[in-house]
């Protein structure tokens, strides 16, 4: 006798003979696309609070599918919300009760790689990881590898302006994109080139990063790379982060292109260890970098110590704690208590730390690797030997799956990246630090440089009650927002380097009447309904 | 024959021109009616030593913005042309795309819009991007243009047997990212690089300048690296110049250039939607390997 019917499939619907478009209206898949990563949402869960649920979820097979979905969408009257893997942080997905999402998984797969162009077309529903295994498998990579690799979607990092580990090297993923595809709000097909010159390659700049407000990617065409052959790592200490900074412009304005390059702040570099000197040899390893991350560093390796972990260790060697359950309570006092950890962690560190590396074949890397260290150590750094940069290569994907577990344990986690030049570094980093010190624990590394800049990657870390009262978790987690983002916008920096701006960031965004005209103008030329995911980066429904 | 109306005026000034004319379509850049011809305003040139910046007004003339660079120690990565920056930006795209990290400029209604002052951003649709249609939407003023100290970079030339010979090494340089400028004629390339450990191929002299003097009147971006196609264009006579470390590379030369206007923003718009929705499949075809799947390495 069969069971009970599945109430998902009960629920799913699929429209037409051919299966061009699936579709639900089951409560399970839309509580699947009912949110991307915000953390305000995760404290929501935690908390009980039910997501607010799209009206129904749709999946549609090829480009031609994606102009019947929106098409039937302006007839109904109806929001799209264009959804990839739902990695975003930024609110970026919020649809409401009689939204439809979009979700483009089904436009997938690696459709070709012109090896003497350099350039392989991608679906936009492409997983970022089995992308780029898919490219390896052939001999090339991206070079584009996102902390969400394993959990975005390549029409996710175009509609957002993504960044990768190596983007020192490679870029970031608007460097990468040589052409677009996609169905605008009107239901067309559209396609923007660089080498368009109907278009220029200002059509190119006004659609990546337009996160799913002026059309839905359908097909990405992108430059790869051969792989390396060979990669070198290492790690370097700074007796303070402004030697560490100038370490890195100075490489950077010299010519130097590592495909890595991290400067950690003392709080950030402290937790990671590995601060003893070393005078060990360089180690040319087989693989390139972007080879290697995936092969160690998938999310499903064995426990990895989370960060609380190594505060305990921390702990442990300083104050001599065992590791009984009043340690684990000491760090979530502290959490809530951030001016106290705070304070403490300025007292007692100072350090920071670098990872470096560089890819290619061995016998380059041969005569770069010990110029390098030799530039680094006359720059005033002390060489750690490759126990840091091994160690990265090695966890670098991990990072992120961990911060469940400061959300179990009643806390909160969230990340701001922001981009600026290298005279306001330091002095934004320390303004931060201080506008947020008494409402969450601080940290940031430094990231994706350039010879006029680079971000910052803060991390915030708090506590807080249920509820929405002034001393709950969502009241501290806004308020440490409010006054970050503040304090970026007081110092000129972009608020977002590669995550987005999302509906989180709109407030902090500074635009021109001149800026926002052009931008209205541009979602009524490409979407006169205003229906695509409206309220992202701030044009909403009635600027269609 | 009815002679092109000319308005000149200053940087400093072209708001009011603006405002004034508001349905006047201008033509920035090649031929056309009503000739925008900016002149530089106050502080046209200075330089941000700290992140190897120079701050222009695209007013100046090319040659005079690469002398006061030359002056202050600095490489512009901008090739010869007989106009403004203006000119040769709206007519060579690419290069802002390759060597700018940020515009400012107005709208048609004469209000001040601007791109982020930072390395990158993430902050919604690029606004210089309006800067670089055919049909602008904003009319950039001032750049803040990526230069290279000459205290800290090499130029080296190299000369080439064939352009396919010079292709082959445009596409090594190109794929090994490191230098910041690449300039290629038939018969030679030259290489602005850091004075890091890069060292010099076999057969490299040092050059005086980073690029060739060779005019140039246009320029389109080159979306892959074929070895083919670029020995083409330099067998065409065309000069490349890239940016390895932006990815970029474009190509060229001194043939008339297209009009490049500014005028209002609504038709525009609809312009730019038209000339994105025209002839989808055809130029996806236009773009795709002659061959499916995955065609032999270029190097084996």
């Amino acid at each position: 006798m069969a069971g009970p019917p599945d109430p998902v499939s009960n629920d799913r619907v699929t429209l037409g003979s051919n299966d061009r478009v699936r579709e639900s209206v089951g409560v399970l898949d839309r509580r699947m696309v009912a949110h991307d990563l915000w953390p305000k949402r995760l404290i929501e869960r935690r908390e009980g609070q039910p997501p607010t649920l799209p009206a129904r979820v749709l999946w549609p097979a090829d480009a031609d599918a994606v102009v019947d979905v929106v098409q039937r969408a302006r007839q109904e009257g109806v929001a799209l919300v264009p959804y990839g893997a739902g990695s975003g942080v930024c609110a970026g997905v919020a649809p409401t009760p009689k939204a439809w999402v979009l979700d483009a998984k089904r436009l997938d797969g690696l459709a070709w790689i012109d090896a003497s162009r350099g350039v392989c077309r991608v679906g936009a529903g492409m997983n970022g990881e089995r992308l780029e295994r898919a490219l390896n498998a052939q001999g090339f990579s991206l070079g584009h590898f996102p902390s969400s690799i394993y959990c975005s979607t390549v029409g996710g990092w175009v509609a957002c302006r993504s960044a990768g580990q190596l983007s020192s090297r490679y870029g970031k993923i608007e460097d990468l994109v040589v052409a677009v595809e996609g169905v605008d709000g009107a239901g067309r097909k559209l396609r923007a080139d660089i080498d368009d010159p109907a278009t220029g390659p200002g059509a190119l700049r006004l659609l990546v990063g337009s996160e799913g407000a002026l059309c839905v990617f359908t097909a990405v065409e992108l430059r790869v790379h051969r792989l390396a052959t060979h990669r070198w790592m290492r790690g370097f200490a700074w007796r303070d982060l402004r030697t560490g900074l100038d370490a890195m412009r100075t490489l950077l304005q010299t010519g130097e292109a590592p495909s890595v390059l991290r400067l950690y702040d003392p709080l950030d570099s402290m937790l990671a260890g590995q601060l003893l000197p070393s005078d060990e040899p360089d180690h040319i390893v087989a693989g390139g970098i972007a080879h290697a991350g995936l092969e160690v560093s998938g999310p499903e390796e064995e426990d990895e110590p989370t960060i609380f972990d190594r505060a305990l260790d921390q702990l442990e060697r300083v104050a001599l704690f065992q590791r009984p359950t009043a340690a684990r309570r000491l760090v979530g006092e502290l959490l809530r208590r951030p001016l106290v950890a705070n304070s403490l962690l300025d007292r007692w560190l100072g350090a920071s730390k670098m990872v470096i590396g560089l890819e290619g074949d061995a016998e380059t890397l041969g005569c770069r690797a010990p110029a390098l260290r030799g530039r680094l150590t006359a720059l005033g750094g002390s060489d750690l030997g490759e126990g840091p940069g091994a160690r990265w290569l090695l966890h670098r994907h991990r990072v992120s799956y961990r911060m469940s577990h400061a959300f179990a344990a009643g806390g909160w986690v969230d990340t701001m990246e922001v981009a600026l030049p290298w005279e306001g570094v330091e002095p934004l980093y320390l303004a931060v630090r201080d506008a947020v010190r008494d409402v969450a624990v601080v940290m940031c590394h430094f990231s994706h440089a350039y010879p006029d800049g680079c971000s910052l990657y803060f991390t915030f870390a708090g506590g807080g009650g249920p509820g929405t009262g002034p001393r709950s978790a969502r009241a501290r987690y806004d308020l440490a927002w409010e006054r970050a983002l503040s304090t970026v916008r007081r110092a000129g920096a972009a608020v977002s380097h590669h995550h987005g701006v999302g509906r989180s960031k709109v407030r902090a965004l500074k635009r021109t009447d001149a800026e926002l005209r052009l931008l209205v103008e541009l979602k009524r030329a490409l979407d006169p309904d205003g229906l695509l995911n409206p309220g992202v980066i701030g044009l909403g429904a009635e600027h269609g | 024959m009815v002679e092109p109306s000319t308005h000149e005026v200053t940087t400093d000034a072209v708001v009011e021109l603006l405002r004034r004319d508001p349905s006047t379509v201008f033509t920035v850049a090649g031929p056309g009616p009503d000739q925008l011809t900016l002149k530089p305003g106050t502080e046209p040139f200075s330089f941000d030593g700290g992140n190897l910046l120079v701050d222009v007004d695209l007013g100046l003339a090319v040659a005079e913005a690469r002398e006061r660079a030359q002056r202050a120690g600095v490489w512009l990565p901008m090739p010869d042309h007989p106009g403004t920056l203006l000119e040769l930006l709206a007519s060579a795209p690419g290069l802002v795309d390759a060597f700018v990290r940020d515009l400012d400029g107005l709208d048609r209604e004469g209000a001040r819009c601007a791109s982020p002052t930072s390395p990158r951003a993430a902050v919604g649709p690029d606004l210089v991007g309006g800067a670089l249609l055919p049909q602008l939407w904003m009319l950039p003023l001032r750049a803040r243009v990526r230069v290279v100290s000459q205290a800290h970079a090499r130029l080296t030339r190299l000369p080439m047997a064939s352009a396919e010979a010079c292709a082959r090494t445009v596409v090594e340089a190109m794929d090994e990212g490191r230098a910041f400028i690449l300039a290629a004629t038939r018969g030679e390339l030259r290489l602005t690089v850091g004075t890091s450990s890069m060292a010099e191929p076999p057969g490299a002299v040092r050059a005086r300048q980073p690029l060739p003097a060779v005019d140039v009147t246009r320029g389109v971006l080159i979306s892959g690296l074929d070895v083919d196609a670029i020995t083409r264009r330099l067998s065409a006579g065309e000069l490349l110049m890239g940016a390895p470390q932006q990815g970029r590379l474009l190509a060229l030369d001194a043939t008339p250039p297209a009009a490049v206007t500014f005028g209002p923003l609504v038709p525009t718009a609809v312009g730019l939607a038209a000339a994105l929705t025209h002839d989808v499949e055809q130029r996806a075809v236009a773009h795709a390997p002659r061959t499916a799947g995955v065609k032999e390495p270029r190097h084996a």
